[in-house]
């Protein structure tokens, strides 16, 4: 969202500071009896003189506006995700933390090391990780135990890490063909 | 590597946190200039549509947009295009203000290290940082250490966003960076109180 913001902040502030000035000479112009600069402030005013509140496309604009309006709106009302998960700290004027799809990268490369493990991919959020391991179709019990092996090696990545507040892993088996 | 590590002071905080940004000023000024831009839309959208719509008592739905009492307003008052015009000025100028604002960062500049009757001595941030930023480079598991100062001059705070290999197991890492890294640059500022934050990035590792 930051990138975004960030984006609009340029465009926009470009436009209303262009706007903003061109508005402004013509305001000035206007003051000095001078023609129109660059604004097409007549056909503008003729535009608006001829249309009402209750035409199609003043409804439209209207509703365009107020949908852009609460989106941005509740864009930047909504609270930023805290992707950053903080480790036990080793001193106190020092916070280290490590980003939620790291440690989904991590949890990946320790079930990935499990023999007979296929691949593995984790989402983690700040109180939940999933990782899914895909397994070769076997027996119900060698697949099981591939299974518990996997999770005891992300479980072990997990507590490696010694973070602040550990999300709570859940671990799911896909079984495939060879 | 960590075997110098004291055992961590257990220390209470919160257990996430929203990524470290270079311009917090202008993420804060984006966030409340574009909330405010967006309320104002919403606001303007909704009243024009109960109007359009015929919602609002006192207002004809079928009267023109830009009605005879506005034009005429316009017209004959001194003081409207006066108005418009310091209020597009100023629009004009709140828009620059903005646009600079985002190539601001909250990096420090010269530090005060030393300063007596003969002189002053001043450390360059920059070469804090890029000293810092090479020495966890080397560090074994590291393959990219970016530093920064920021904060003030008065009460710099060292950042850190370390990419990791995966060789070495991130706590180790985080301890060898508090002993070492954090600590000489502790020392070369003479500041046993500055506080740093230490992003550590994993790469998908194959």
């Amino acid at each position: 969202m930051r990138t975004v913001d960030r984006l609009l902040a340029v465009v926009l502030g470009l436009a209303g500071l262009a706007g903003g000035l061109l508005v402004t000479a013509e305001v000035v112009a206007g003051l000095l009896d001078r023609p129109p600069l660059l604004l097409p402030v007549r056909s503008a005013t003729a535009e608006l003189t001829a249309r009402s509140w209750s035409d199609t496309l003043v409804l439209v604009v209207a509703g365009a506006a107020l949908a852009v309006g609460v989106l941005l709106l509740v864009a930047e009302l909504t609270p930023r995700r805290r992707t950053e998960l903080v480790l036990q700290p080793r001193d106190a004027r020092v916070t280290c933390t490590v980003s939620t799809g790291s440690v989904g990268h991590l949890l990946e490369h320790a079930a990935s090391g499990v023999p007979g493990v296929r691949a593995a991919s984790a989402r983690v959020r700040r109180r939940r990780a999933r990782l899914d391991v895909s397994v070769p179709i076997r027996d119900r019990g060698e697949a099981g135990r591939m299974n518990e092996r996997a999770a005891a090696a992300a479980t072990g990545a997990l507590t490696g890490l010694r973070l602040r507040s550990a999300p709570r892993l859940q671990v799911r088996r896909t079984e495939q063909g060879a | 590597m960590s075997g110098t590590t004291s055992e961590p002071p257990v220390a209470r905080g919160p257990a996430a946190l929203v990524p470290a940004t270079r311009t917090r000023r202008a993420v804060r000024v984006n966030r409340v200039t574009l909330g405010v831009l967006g309320l104002l839309l919403a606001a303007a959208g909704a009243a024009a549509l109960a109007v359009g719509l015929g919602r609002v008592s006192g207002v004809d739905r079928d009267d023109p947009v830009l009605d005879g009492p506005v034009r005429d307003l316009a017209r004959d008052s001194g003081w409207v295009w006066p108005a418009l015009g310091a209020a597009t000025a100023l629009l004009a100028l709140y828009c620059l203000w903005w646009l600079l604002t985002q190539a601001r960062t909250d990096r420090v500049g010269d530090l005060r290290v030393a300063a007596d009757d003969l002189g002053t001595i001043d450390l360059v941030s920059r070469a804090l940082a890029d000293a810092v930023g090479d020495e966890v480079e080397s560090y074994p598991g590291v393959t990219r250490a970016v530093a920064r100062l920021t904060g003030s001059a008065q009460a710099p705070a060292l950042s850190l966003r370390v990419t990791l290999d995966g060789s070495v197991p991130p706590d180790d890492v985080h301890a060898r960076l508090v002993d070492e890294a954090v600590a000489h640059a502790r020392l070369a500022l003479g500041r046993e109180d500055l506080t740093a934050r230490v992003e550590l990035v994993v790469p998908q590792l194959h």
